[in-house]
């Protein structure tokens, strides 16, 4: 079997197919996405020992990178906000410093660490590059949207405009070569463009195709029945408040 | 909207979501890469965008199939978009002398793809890790419907 079709079948296809299991997992797909989807990402994990030679290895070690950055940050924030107010999924007083701790640990990578497992090291310099500009961006958007556009607001705007400007603190304690700045905004400019394309024609060609389909058939209208079944309904939230309907 | 009039408000929204290709750039030192090798790649990762984009939407499409009884039609026509959009493009980057140093378009296609692995991861981290700042915010402090607006 040569190199190109053992990394199509060992990475390609299986990387294809975890995107796609993943979509049926989050919609109504059936049990067998439950075995297949963490079995093929598995498989694409392993592949800088399974497919060592291709190119395309090198995106997975520096996925393996990102999980390494991304597990203490992400764990970190959502202990941190689940260690608040919140009226579900409350973790115990332990949650806030351990999160913290997490998230000074993923700062601390992000700033001077560089996997020496993942071959190309321009690669990690331009993930950690967009990786913070992104959060810099979305998080001051977040900002705006949040200080201008709600009106009654009882909630605290200031963790937003923090992260929008601890990024680029990171950013510059990190170091950004002039090689790697220009390109990654490029890089995600042409990115953006396609994939804004791509969506534009898609949701084009789902409107067409939803415009041409028959109308539905008119339902009968509610008989005696259904009415007092929903008077009695309604009545009943209005007095309880809908306690009763969970 | 609190205050400020929405030109002014949408305005900010625009400089907010500039603020960090803005600041990639400013703090990057040393020498520029060439404008013509930019090009090339600007080229190449709007077709890799659009190609991969479109993929995923026909994966989206076909797996929320079971709630719509598995339309065929809209599926075929993304497909025919994909095809026609990859030849079209295959053959502009051709023609235009896009493909670099690469043997060919298609090869120059893969090694665009996992050049573009960091952004697409970056941005994937991105996301949550924003959201859950946000709800740092939002959910962390007590709320109390009383109590006036605060920032």
């Amino acid at each position: 079997m040569g190199p190109t079709l053992t990394a199509a079948l060992l990475l390609w296809l299986p990387a294809l197919l975890t995107v796609f299991g993943t979509f049926n997992l989050l919609g109504r797909g059936g049990p067998i996405w439950k075995v297949v989807t963490p079995l093929c990402g598995v498989l694409v994990l392993l592949a800088p020992l399974t497919v060592p030679d291709s190119n395309s290895t090198q995106a997975v070690e520096l996925l393996w990178g990102v999980l390494l950055i991304g597990a203490p940050l992400v764990f970190g924030l959502a202990l941190v906000v689940f260690s608040g107010d919140v009226p579900v999924g409350q973790v115990p007083v332990w949650g806030r410093p351990v999160g913290l701790v997490g998230i000074a640990a993923a700062c601390w990578l992000i700033v001077t660490w560089t996997p020496n497992f993942v071959a190309d090291v321009t690669l990690w310099d331009r993930f950690v590059l967009v990786l913070l500009g992104a959060c810099s961006s979305l998080c001051a958007s977040m900002y705006v949207l949040h200080r201008l556009f709600i009106q009654r607001r009882r909630s605290r705007s200031w963790p937003m405009l923090a992260g929008a400007l601890l990024a680029p603190v990171l950013l510059s304690l990190r170091g950004v070569g002039g090689e790697a700045g220009p390109p990654a905004v490029a890089e995600i400019a042409g990115l953006s463009v396609g994939a804004g394309f791509a969506l534009l024609l898609s949701v084009l060609v789902i409107w067409f195709y939803e415009r041409n389909l028959p109308e539905p058939e008119a339902l009968p209208p509610p008989s005696q029945d259904d009415l007092e079944r929903a008077a009695a309904i309604v009545a009943r939230r209005t007095q309880k408040g809908g306690e009763l309907d969970g | 909207m609190a205050e400020v009039s929405r030109p002014v408000a949408l305005g900010a929204l625009i400089c907010a979501l500039l603020f960090g290709p803005a600041m990639m750039l400013l703090l990057a030192e040393g020498p520029m890469p060439e404008k013509e090798a930019m090009g090339v790649g600007l080229a190449n990762d709007v077709f890799v965008g659009y190609v991969l984009a479109s993929l995923g939407m026909i994966l989206l499409l076909v797996a929320y199939g079971d709630n719509r009884d598995r339309p065929a039609a809209p599926v075929f026509g993304l497909i025919m978009l994909l095809a026609g959009g990859f030849l079209v493009g295959l053959w502009l980057l051709q023609s235009a002398d896009f493909i670099g140093e690469s043997s060919s378009s298609l090869a120059r296609f893969f090694t665009e793809m996992i050049h573009l692995a960091p952004v697409g991861l970056g941005l994937a981290l991105a996301a949550p890790v924003s959201l859950l700042i946000a709800a740092v915010g939002l959910r962390t402090f007590a709320l109390d419907e009383a109590e006036p607006p605060r920032s």
